[in-house]
């Protein structure tokens, strides 16, 4: 397993005000395997995908990527890990707003060992007519396609997607899932995306369904449905 | 499609974020303009005051090496012999004459005169301007006086009985500062003067003031303090030694290291110095915590984002680099203009600063390596560690929380029950809280600033009132000392008794007047009844009151201390209250004396100690009717110039005031202007953070309806009653600290200038504040104006 989360719990507040989230979950991703997190409001799988991605701590279990346990990093070795291996795409799209479609790129770039060619990139990603526009003068979509481009011009191993086209139309949400689709099949990566929209799990290799915490089923799709075909 | 890079990782070896700093300065243009001037002005002054104050210093140190400067003097009552002379050189000193004349100008001035210097010789002469005397009637006098007279060369001056043209401007190494006898309070260049005549012209000018006055100069040059202090109580023994067997007096006595005409005026610069570099620091720290608290307003703002890459592994210490780097920025470029500024324009207001109070040679400017580590490497440190300090802590929240905008360290929500007043008042109430940071350094800062409107301000209200007091205490408006005692007729002359001692251990000279019983000048004056302590005197003749072992001491302890009334500043001075035993010494001797305070008496010109004559007489060893001069009302025609050794007239009593004045004319309004400027730049800066911290929240204020002046009732109030809250409740720390700072200059000084301030002093403290504050709330309302509507919609995309 390239990826491996082992009976990981989580809880919020304390005393009566305690709620747990995520009740022993576990789940092992191969390397380059897309895999679709599915899941009502409050299931608890944002939470599993910043565990996954360092950024939320389990109260218990163990995350290992590539045979390293990450539970027992110190702040500097997390943020290494995250350079090293991790892609974010959020919901919402967090550029910096005075920095220019390709300097925001740039510093996703500036993060990896090995970065992709930016000019190609920003081509692939339909942003080169709009590289030197800053954030605002971009629509949504632009916007995400840009943090797509940061996240995945530094090459990560994984990628992980936070509802990524929440705050999307249907036609640049589309543009959007073939995007990440590409880097899936083109670099290997292993992609994670949580999404509460039943539609995308045709475009998974690995589909996961949560519910209060708990994993309900963990599907393997044989053949996955392109991007473009998906329909909702 | 995608491909890598065939460059790999030299592709972006420069961080992408560092494109943003200028944009980020750019954005924030309107406040870091306004910390780069204050900052750039302030640094400059800073560099300005070091870089003239070591050129200038090394023009005053140059000049006493190069000039001969005496290493001391001393004062006799009549000529010295030639067998004292001759003893005084066997201590390896070269001794010279420099009898001087004391002569009155302008009926308040005196000018005190001496032969032209040898070239090469003790205390040399620099010319700056004109020329030496040649002619009989010329006279080169001091540049400071002259300028402050409005004196020039060709000018006609009095001296005494004689009208002397003015042919050059000197500067005087033994007179850099012009103090006209040792003990004086303050130097005086408004109206003491040295100037220099021709060996001819000085025979000319009589005898009248004239004082028997020589140099000594050691051989060896590179004796320590400790030498040189040993050397001239050698010497003064030998002189002590020559009193007792020829019966001439010694008048004065004053080594180099205690010449206050030699030394205040180096002392001073170096004073000044570590008081503007504490005040520099200060000011930069306020100011770096202004910067730091706009970076973390920028955090806020930019939370997502940096939540973002940290979430895509940027380090914490990357993005503190990062957000340190435009105040460190600005904070670098105001420091190496300033610096430009302080070599150029800033220098001359220090230098003329210097030149107003000094009388110092020509100077050459030097680079100085202290200026640029005090005013660059320093500053940018301050800024550096308290930048780093605030951001490291604000960045030290998980990359979750950044990402949700929760940008509190506790997790717990500690809501604030507020349950009193309108909803208004609640609401300023949680914006006040919601700011506390902010607010401590808007706290802060006004306190400093007040401390610096406290000098702008309080100085010259206080200088007043001690003129006043000086001569509302005045005892005559003529006060001769003598010579040697000489009657007058005149009904309005008082004869008086004086005595100088010292405080032990402070080295300062108290005066002790003895008065007239039944004087016509201190009539509001009761002075102690001194029976027993006379009655002692008499019953043992060979008993003086004063002792020199410490076994006559323990039986001094039995007798009863002469009673005395000090002045007020003594007791405020030196701490002192009523029915305390005070012990004076002797200035050459090692006699001590004892006295009883039992009263008061306000005298505000001097440290002085009164009793009546008599007793004063007593307690000295003198005759019972001894004088050594009058207190009147009026001129003393009948007295001879000759037998006047001087006359303190008012502008004598009031010198302290009116040289502090003189000296620090451009300082303290420059202070009035910083403390203005840093009031505008507090309040505006934090105010300004608190709306933008809030710019949603006042967008959406403004969506349910509120209108601009109600919003703005909300927030600027919040900063408003801080503000001027702070400018009024911080005036008693401020007094506070000042009157801690008054104190050490007072020690610093001769004297005692009583603190005062007037009432409207603190109303003028107050209306400062407000009105700053005035000035930046129509700035803030025009800034919530701006804020459009649409701000608070822009989360919700």
């Amino acid at each position: 397993m390239y990826l491996e989360l082992n009976t990981i719990c989580k809880s919020f507040g304390r005393g009566e005000t305690r709620v747990q989230v995520l009740h022993d979950v576990s789940l092992g991703l191969e390397k380059g395997e897309l895999c679709v997190l599915l899941g009502p409001s409050g299931s608890g799988k944002s939470t599993l995908l910043n565990i996954l991605g360092g950024i939320e701590e389990a109260d218990s279990g163990q995350v290992i990527i590539n045979g390293d346990r990450m539970e027992n990093m110190k702040e500097k070795q997390l943020s290494v890990y995250r350079r090293k291996h991790l892609g974010y795409v959020f919901q919402s799209y967090n550029l910096i707003p005075n920095l220019t479609v390709r300097e925001n790129i740039e510093v996703g770039a500036y993060l990896g060992d090995d970065p992709l060619d930016i000019d190609t990139l920003l081509h692939d990603l339909g942003l080169w007519e709009h590289q030197h526009k800053i954030p605002n003068q971009l629509s949504g979509g632009q916007q995400q396609r840009t943090s797509i481009g940061r996240a995945i011009v530094k090459n990560p191993d994984v990628l992980l997607c936070d509802e990524p086209t929440g705050a999307l139309d249907y036609s640049t949400s589309k543009e959007i899932l073939r995007l990440i689709e590409e880097v899936n099949a083109k670099y290997r990566s292993t992609v994670v995306l949580v999404t509460h929209n039943d539609a995308l799990k045709g475009m998974a290799d690995r589909v996961v369904r949560l519910k209060d915490g708990r994993i309900l089923s963990d599907t393997k799709n044989d053949v996955r449905i392109p991007a473009a075909e998906l329909e909702w | 499609m995608l491909r890598k890079n065939d460059s790999g990782a030299r592709a972006v070896r420069r961080d992408p974020l560092k494109k943003r700093i200028w944009r980020d300065i750019r954005r924030d243009w309107g406040k870091y303009l306004a910390i780069f001037l204050f900052l750039t002005v302030f640094i400059g002054f800073e560099s300005g005051y070091i870089i003239a104050d070591t050129s200038m210093q090394i023009a005053y140190h140059d000049g006493m090496t190069n000039c001969h400067v005496e290493s001391g003097h001393f004062v006799m009552q009549e000529e010295a012999n030639e067998d004292l002379l001759d003893k005084i050189e066997r201590e390896e000193v070269a001794v010279s004459e420099q009898f001087y004349l004391d002569k009155a100008s302008n009926g308040t001035d005196t000018i005190r005169i001496y032969k032209m210097r040898e070239e090469g010789g003790v205390n040399e002469a620099c010319l700056l301007d004109g020329a030496f005397p040649e002619a009989d009637d010329e006279i080169a006098i001091d540049r400071l006086y002259a300028e402050n007279n409005g004196i020039g060369i060709g000018d006609e001056i009095r001296a005494g009985g004689s009208t002397l043209t003015v042919c050059g401007l000197v500067a005087l190494p033994d007179y850099s500062c012009l103090y006209k006898n040792n003990s004086d309070m303050m130097f005086n260049a408004n109206h003491f003067s040295v100037g220099l005549v021709t060996e001819e012209g000085f025979d000319g000018l009589g005898t009248g003031g004239l004082s028997y006055c020589y140099v000594w100069y050691n051989d060896d040059r590179s004796l320590d303090l400790k030498e040189r202090n040993e050397k001239a109580e050698d010497i003064k023994d030998v002189i002590v030694r020559d009193i007792g067997r020829t019966g001439n007096m010694l008048d004065d006595f004053v080594q180099n290291d205690d010449n206050n005409a030699i030394q205040f005026a180096g002392d001073d610069m170096s004073d000044d110095k570590a008081m503007f570099s504490a005040m520099l620091y200060i000011i930069v720290l306020v100011l770096a915590f202004i910067m730091a608290m706009l970076a973390k307003s920028t955090l806020e703002q930019e939370s997502q984002a940096i939540g973002t890459l940290r979430a895509s592994g940027y380090t914490r210490s990357e993005l503190v680099r990062h957000y340190m780097t435009a105040p460190l920025i600005v904070s670098l470029i105001a420091a190496l203009l300033g610096n430009v500024l302080g070599y150029t324009a800033m220098k001359w207001v220090v230098v003329r600063m210097y030149y107003n109070s000094y009388s110092l040679p020509d100077y050459v400017t030097v680079w100085s390596a202290e200026a640029f580590i005090k005013t660059t490497l320093v500053p940018l440190a301050l800024v550096a560690l308290v930048t780093w300090f605030v951001l490291h802590r604000a960045l030290k929240i998980p990359p979750l929380q950044f990402l949700r905008g929760e940008l509190k360290h506790s997790k717990k929500n500690k809501v604030m029950h507020l349950k009193r007043g309108s909803f208004m008042t609640r609401y300023r109430e949680r914006v006040l809280f919601q700011n506390i940071p902010s607010y401590i350094v808007l706290v802060l800062g006004i306190s400093f600033a007040g401390l610096l409107l406290y000098f702008g301000l309080g100085m010259q209200p206080l200088m007043d009132h001690f003129k006043e007091n000086v001569l509302t205490s005045q005892i005559a408006e003529y006060q001769y000392v003598l010579r040697a005692p000489v009657e007058v007729e005149d009904e309005q002359a008082e004869k008086y008794s004086a005595a100088t001692l010292e405080q032990p251990g402070y080295g300062e000279e108290i005066m002790l007047f003895g008065i007239e019983e039944d004087s016509d000048y201190l009539t509001d004056a009761e002075m102690p009844d001194n029976g027993q302590a006379k009655e002692d005197v008499r019953e043992d003749g060979a008993f003086v009151p004063g002792w020199v072992t410490d076994r006559a001491a323990a039986e001094m302890e039995d007798k009863p201390a002469f009673k005395v009334l000090a002045s007020e500043g003594y007791m405020e001075k030196y701490q002192c209250e009523v029915g305390d035993i005070i012990r004076l010494q002797e200035k050459y001797e090692d006699r001590t004396y004892r006295f009883e305070i039992v009263g008061t008496y306000q005298y505000d010109a001097a440290l002085a100690l009164f009793l009546d004559r008599e007793s004063l007489n007593a307690c000295f060893g003198r005759d019972a009717d001894a004088f050594n001069g009058y207190f009147s009302d009026e001129e003393l025609t009948e007295l001879d110039e000759d037998d006047i050794a001087t006359i303190v007239r008012e502008n004598d009593l009031t010198a302290i005031a009116d040289q502090l004045e003189d000296s620090f004319a451009e300082i303290f309004p420059m202070f009035t202007w910083f403390a203005v400027v840093m009031y505008l730049l507090l309040m505006y800066l934090l105010g300004r953070m608190v709306i933008e911290r809030n710019a949603k929240n006042i967008s959406m204020l403004k969506i349910l309806g509120y209108n601009d002046r109600e919003v703005s009732r909300l927030y600027n109030h919040a900063t408003g009653i801080v503000a001027v809250g702070a400018v009024i409740l911080t005036i008693p720390l401020v007094e506070m600290i000042f009157r801690v700072i008054w104190r050490y200059v007072m020690f610093e000084l001769s004297g005692w200038l009583t603190f005062y301030e007037p009432p409207s002093f603190y109303l003028k403290m107050v209306c400062f504040g407000i009105v700053s504050y005035a000035a930046v709330y129509l700035l803030q309302m025009r800034k919530v104006r701006r804020i459009p509507m649409g701000e608070a919609l822009k989360s919700m995309e």
